[in-house]
């Protein structure tokens, strides 16, 4: 059971997973997931319980393709064809762009020739200026192409980049969104805390004794009032709002309060040797 | 093709149209394999079905491995029929804080099962099917 607990999920397949879970399944299919793996980590071995989990995220995401497809069938052919439009139309693009950079200052019939330096300067920016530009051209089709098949990037993408494998680095570009999207929205984020506080009769009588009391240090106060509304089914958030406190602080205490109840509350030991007193005698001063 | 073929084609792809959206909305629509057998474990499992318990009453009652992610796709498609509804439940620690997304059927959904049985039943009717077919 305990080694059940504190099994770890394939991280590669539960990233692989998050990214091709629609929005509306963000919490339904990862979930269910986690919660058989610990289930059966728990009964058969963590071993045997990472076997099931690549199996079925590898059957379960080809369904979730499958199904996009299905359900999504013209907004991913239309953003296949407009990623496939702009990389046909603009992938001249780039070097146009830098060659006329280039070119900006210097007035053909008036200077004519290049100094060596000048020659250095131009063939670097003509290699790596090009090269960045490319980049950023497969930056903007990765967005548009994932802007257009709204819900399904995924399946867009994979499928623009079986189509022209030259431009694999669109996908790679739309790889990146989901895992930063989780500071946008939370959307791979839980957005309740998993941590939900329940009191028994004495931690409640004592929580309030502390949220009540004048003479008690103010983090204490703080801590205890935290908990009392956790337990009323606040969110974190509404309570940094209330205690004005962030979101990080009261997250803290709500997890240290639901694994060792009482004594979580209390500030944990500091680093360090502990302090003597009275202090050493015969210190050189 | 004069103007005169062009619209009586017009025409006749629009009743075809419209025959086509009366078979939709008159309801005769059978349940497939999978359909049905994921139906009748939300029916078993009454008020406790969502995607872990469905997927090993399924596994449990008929022996075969099946991957969450078909589940899913099966229950979406119901869904989109209206066979089936489905509301949040609460998070939950062993689910990293995600919440439960409980199934069930809808009467709908019911008269689809019983037309499905009734056409089943009515055509192995007088088979021997254990006599004649097993082992």
């Amino acid at each position: 059971m305990i080694e059940g607990a504190f099994a770890q999920a394939p991280r590669v397949a539960v990233w692989l997973i998050d990214l091709f879970t629609p929005y509306e399944q963000a919490e339904s299919i990862p979930g269910d997931l986690l919660e058989e793996f610990t289930d059966l980590a728990s009964k058969s071995g963590v071993a045997s319980a990472r076997r099931w989990y690549w199996r079925q995220s590898v059957r379960t995401i080809s369904h979730l393709v499958a199904t996009g497809f299905r359900v999504a069938l013209w907004s991913v052919v239309c953003a296949v064809a407009v990623g496939v439009l702009l990389q046909w139309k603009g992938s001249a693009f780039p070097e146009k762009a830098v060659i006329a950079v280039l070119d900006f200052h210097r007035q053909p019939h008036v200077t004519p020739y290049y100094t060596w330096p000048q020659i250095q300067a131009r063939l670097f920016w003509l290699t790596y200026g090009v090269l960045g530009a490319q980049s950023l051209m497969a930056l903007f089709t990765g967005f548009v192409v994932a802007a257009v098949a709204k819900g399904q990037e995924m399946v867009a993408t994979v499928t623009l980049s079986a189509l022209i494998h030259k431009y694999d680095n669109v996908l790679f570009v739309t790889l990146c969104p989901p895992c930063y999207a989780g500071t946008w929205e939370g959307t791979n984020l839980p957005r309740r805390s998993p941590y939900n506080i329940t009191l028994t009769r004495q931690e409640r009588e004592e929580l309030e004794r502390r949220a009540n009391k004048y003479t008690l240090p103010y983090f204490m106060v703080a801590r205890a009032k935290m908990i009392l509304f956790a337990q009323q089914g606040l969110s974190n958030d509404e309570i940094a709002d209330r205690l004005s406190t962030r979101r990080e602080i009261v997250s803290r205490w709500r997890k240290r309060f639901f694994k060792k109840r009482l004594a979580g509350l209390e500030d944990s030991e500091r680093p360090g040797r502990p302090r003597v007193f009275p202090p050493r005698t015969g210190r050189a001063r | 093709m004069n103007a005169h073929q062009q619209l009586m084609a017009v025409r006749r792809l629009t009743a075809r149209y419209f025959l086509y959206i009366v078979c939709l909305m008159s309801g005769h629509d059978y349940l497939g394999e999978f359909e049905h057998i994921v139906i009748l474990a939300l029916l078993r499992l009454a008020d406790r079905a969502y995607g872990v318990t469905v997927r090993q009453e399924i596994e449990v009652r008929t022996g075969r491995e099946v991957s969450i992610g078909a589940i899913y796709a099966t229950l979406g498609r119901l869904e989109m029929k209206g066979y089936v509804s489905s509301y949040l439940g609460d998070p939950t620690p062993e689910r990293g804080g995600r919440s439960k997304r409980f199934f069930h059927v809808t009467a709908k959904g019911v008269a689809a099962m019983n037309r499905t049985h009734r056409a089943l039943h009515s055509m192995t009717e007088g088979l021997r099917l254990a006599r004649r077919y097993s082992q």
